[in-house]
């Protein structure tokens, strides 16, 4: 598979932190174009691989072996004088790459079936016909196998690949087909998603934040963020979002309800409370969102994107120790006990009190608030336990609204946010 | 007085490479009484043209004060709840942001610190996990007066 230059070299630095030394061995060869070569910079790692299997003939490839040793694949029968010396001095210079073990010898060497020059006279054949074949995934040459090898997504597309090979007359032999995953591009919460999903970014003039989670309001369709995500902390200014980032084409919809701070029972002298840092936001016409989801990441900590967890339930009850999760757009998918619940907390610089938030031991940082937080079941599906709006300095800590602190008369109301039919 | 690395071209292009010089950033001693000490924190775009900054929470700041050997004793943000919003900025060249805040010559537990010599270091919170320090600033704190004792 061809490789940019920038990659060949980042490859040989993992091959020089990995290679530990080997003995030397006796063999030989010969040496039939000694001058030093040094790779052009539109090389390919395949086009410096050739180049050295011109100077040595039979070379098949080279790799690290499971040990981490140095390993050569070399054609038995066309082998001659070069001693490991000298394969290791033509290896290094060709490669840029200067390692004691190759200016020694210290290699190892693997009888070979094929010499890396018809490998890639085979690959340069073969590559542009078999990827027209619907379900072919990559090709590459093994340096590791001495064989090439295709990569197709079903036994289809394997069939049709063999039917190629036979055409092309390339010995069945040669080649591994086996099914791999299909290469997909890389999406992460900061991305353009639709349909859209909870823990995406959002971006409101000025500011961004993360999408809370999908929700169904007196039969309006729309999203739930924090109510500090909108232009003003309480009331409706029809704050405008976009997803990911103001864009002709990104706009989602419109603040539409952000409840008052005002003084109530419960909350301190001198002060302005609410039960959640909360606000709803219609979805503009045609954007499309998936009711019930949120992104899941690869793993905990990451922001790339591997699928969806779907909420089925909303909590009834919060207990310290609970494990609880949340997905943000600075922090990814992170996890945590419930450290506190119910405790009032005063927001900083600001006259605010929250009244009745959770606290949870995982990690955050800015641009995580409007984070949907959640509990995952043992069958995979969550349950949905509110929104993070704040956290401590040193983002080892949040705090969340409770979902039934939203869903308050006196803050959004009653709410849909389960996956259609499944609560 | 730091100069600062981490600035960005607009909102668009958050993820580009800093540019250095671009920005200072400084902490002085507005206010010096027997109880307390009042510090502001100054970050300035000293390039030609017009900048914006990400600012990481609501508030974006925050003070530290050190003992001479390094130890952490105090911090404005401890035991603060942040808003986890991350605000964009624009900072015309030679425009100044300002943020304030008073440490009661407190430690950690609240407890008044011996007097003598103490480092203090402002803390401007960019996108995370970015942050603009700036050099430490030698305060000086007197002995506290004794209460007179009723007699």
């Amino acid at each position: 598979m061809a490789r940019t230059p920038r990659r060949s070299v980042l490859v040989m630095s993992v091959l020089l932190g990995l290679i530990l030394t080997s003995g030397f061995g006796a063999w030989s060869a010969t040496v039939t174009s000694p001058g030093a070569m040094v790779p052009l910079p539109e090389e390919t790692l395949d086009d410096h691989l050739a180049r050295i299997a011109e100077q040595i003939p039979g070379f098949g490839g080279i790799f690290l072996d499971e040990d981490g040793r140095i390993a050569v694949y070399l054609v038995q029968g066309e082998v001659t004088t070069l001693s490991k010396r000298e394969i290791g001095a033509a290896i290094a210079r060709t490669l840029a790459w200067d390692d004691p073990r190759l200016r020694t010898g210290a290699i190892r060497v693997l009888p070979a079936r094929y010499n890396f020059l018809q490998l890639k006279e085979w690959h340069d054949q073969l590559s542009p016909q078999v990827f027209e074949i619907e379900g072919v995934t990559l090709t590459d040459i093994d340096e590791a196998r001495n064989r090439l090898r295709i990569g197709v997504e079903n036994e289809e597309a394997g069939q049709r690949v063999l039917a190629a090979l036979a055409a092309a007359g390339i010995p069945r032999e040669a080649v591994v087909v086996e099914q791999v995953e299909p290469i997909l591009p890389m999406t992460t919460l900061r991305d353009k998603v639709r349909p859209l999903v909870g823990g995406l970014q959002i971006n409101f003039p000025g500011y961004l934040c993360t999408y809370g989670f999908n929700a169904v309001r007196s039969g309006i369709a729309g999203f739930v963020t924090a109510s500090h995500c909108t232009e003003v902390q309480g009331g409706v200014e029809n704050t405008p979002y976009w997803q990911p980032l103001e864009a002709e084409d990104t706009f989602i919809g419109t603040e539409i309800a952000d409840p008052l701070y005002t003084w109530r029972l419960g909350c301190p002298r001198g002060r302005i409370c609410r039960y959640s840092d909360s606000a709803f936001v219609q979805l503009a016409p045609g954007v499309s969102a998936n009711l019930g989801y949120l992104a899941r990441t690869e793993s905990l900590g990451s922001l790339v994107i591997a699928g969806s967890f779907q909420i089925t339930a909303e909590a009834t009850r919060r207990v310290t120790g609970d494990t609880l999760n949340k997905v943000g757009r600075t922090t990814g998918w992170s996890q945590g006990p419930i450290t506190q619940t119910c405790v009032n907390v005063g927001v900083t610089g600001t006259r605010i009190v929250l009244l009745c938030q959770d606290f949870v031991r995982a990690t955050v940082a800015a641009g995580d608030s409007g984070s949907p937080v959640f509990k995952i079941g043992t069958n995979g599906d969550v349950t949905l336990y509110g929104l993070l709006w704040g956290g401590n300095s040193s983002g080892t800590s949040f705090v969340y609204s409770p979902i039934g602190n939203i869903q308050r008369s006196d803050e959004l109301g009653s709410l849909r946010t389960c996956a259609t039919g499944s609560c | 007085m730091l100069l600062l690395a981490l600035l960005m071209g607009g909102l668009q292009e958050a993820g580009a490479r800093p540019n250095p010089q671009a920005l200072s950033a400084r902490i002085e001693v507005r206010e010096h009484t027997a109880r307390a000490i009042l510090f502001e924190l100054r970050v300035r775009n000293d390039s030609g043209h017009r900048l914006t900054l990400a600012l990481g929470g609501r508030p974006a700041y925050n003070v530290l004060v050190k003992r001479p050997d390094g130890t952490l004793i105090w911090e404005w943000q401890r035991g603060q709840i942040v808003q986890q919003i991350l605000e964009y900025r624009s900072l015309d060249p030679g425009e100044e942001l300002h943020f304030e805040a008073t440490w009661k010559l407190v430690d950690a537990r609240g407890r008044r610190v011996p007097a003598g010599e103490y480092l203090v270091h402002g803390v401007l919170n960019l996108e995370p996990p970015e942050t603009l320090v700036t050099d430490s600033l030698r305060v000086r704190v007197a002995p506290a007066k004794r209460r007179r004792s009723a007699k």
